[in-house]
């Protein structure tokens, strides 16, 4: 858990001129900001430049950073909003989902390293359903999963009230499950069951 | 909207462990005799344990270095470029200040040399140069001679050399900007 303090002496350390106390920053911060290139861009080769990009634009920024705000929520919302206009720029073709691979039932006795591929497979399939969505909520959920963030987090790092936040995590779910349901039913041996189960 | 509707939203707030109590035995009591919603919840489960099952990407090795040289290099080159632009304003400004003399002083040798009587009131000042252009139809001095003088003045080559040095400087920091985008 790094401490107000610490984020602080980096800011200030950085500011300054100081290589030391910018590597800590970039050290403290790189896997979830990478993490949030690579869900929002899709490939690691762009969420490598977006995720440099946007420390060159924070060390160039760092002067209108507000002390009082939480580093971690700037520097994401910093790396939201690259992503963002990352994709407008890119004017992303959104891909039909009538494409969209056949998807094959996760079955856990497959000898081991058959099980990793599907791991990947599962990865892959977890991305794909991700560039469905909307960056706008595609952005709050990543935040959610994958960076630990409290709806107030979200908030902050968005700049989106706390109702939309709340309502964009659940339209996405709603939106991410619809998808499921029509061309990955048995993605999870829990949805089959479950679904048997009312069925029945 | 309905009942199921907000029971949706219910579920999302379950899976997020924010719903209080009241709304959670509210939820519980409704999933127990509406089919559609059971379903619903258990799809909105199944895509909750997928995104919690997703593994976090990590940054390739030797990002932060490459990082941190991108950033303080992009930090000298915009300083850099911030001196150039400052040069520049300056030189203009010092450029317009010594056109203005150098105009000043060609005037007065053209007085000198085709309106004797004119230098009798003691034109040697810009302000005085300023006023004689105003009357400059009434004197012997014409855009053609200011403008061969300031071309041919000295003082305003270096100006204007400093200036296309100051361009040349600037165009090839955003060539090499271009570069480094491109290879990145």
């Amino acid at each position: 858990m790094i401490s107000v303090d610490q984020e602080k002496a980096w800011v200030q350390g950085a500011l300054a001129g100081d290589r030391t106390a910018f590597t800590s920053l970039v050290e403290a911060y790189k896997n979830p900001v990478y993490n949030l290139c690579y869900r929002m861009l899709g490939t690691s080769t762009e969420a490598e430049d977006a995720a440099q990009e946007i420390f060159v634009k924070i060390y160039r920024r760092l002067h209108t950073y507000d002390p009082d705000r939480k580093l971690s929520s700037w520097v994401l919302s910093v790396a939201s909003h690259h992503c963002i206009d990352r994709l407008r720029r890119r004017r992303l073709q959104t891909v039909d989902i009538e494409e969209m691979p056949e998807w094959q039932p996760l079955v856990s006795d497959r000898p081991q390293p058959e099980r990793q591929l599907l791991d990947s497979e599962q990865e892959a399939r977890v991305q794909q359903l991700l560039e469905y969505l909307e960056p706008g909520y595609r952005v709050p959920l990543i935040m959610h999963y994958w960076n630990d963030l409290s709806y107030q987090e979200i908030c902050e790092a968005t700049g989106l009230s706390l109702s939309a936040v709340k309502s964009r995590l659940h339209r996405a779910r709603l939106k991410l499950a619809e998808l499921m349901r029509a061309h990955a039913p048995d993605l999870i041996p829990l949805m089959a069951q479950a679904k048997e189960k009312v069925e029945a | 909207m309905n009942n199921c509707d907000e029971i949706l939203e219910l579920i999302s707030l379950q899976l997020d462990e924010a719903l209080e109590a009241a709304d959670a035995n509210r939820l519980t009591l409704h999933l127990t005799h509406c089919p559609d919603c059971a379903l619903a919840f258990s799809e909105l489960q199944a895509v909750d344990a997928l995104f919690h099952r997703a593994p976090m990407k990590y940054a390739p090795s030797g990002f932060t270095t490459r990082v941190v040289d991108a950033a303080f290099a992009d930090a000298l080159r915009y300083n850099l470029r911030l001196g150039v632009v400052g040069l520049m304003v300056g030189t203009l400004v010092i450029s317009v200040i010594l056109i203005m003399g150098q105009a000043s002083l060609v005037w007065t040798v053209l007085s000198i040399l085709f309106a004797p009587g004119f230098l009798s009131s003691g034109s040697l000042w810009m302000g005085e140069f300023w006023q004689a252009l105003m009357i400059g139809g009434r004197v012997s001095l014409s855009v053609l001679d200011i403008l061969r003088g300031l071309l041919l003045g000295p003082l305003l080559v270096p100006s204007v050399l400093s200036l296309l040095c100051g361009a040349f400087v600037t165009v090839l920091i955003q060539r090499k900007d271009q570069q480094t985008l491109t290879m990145t």
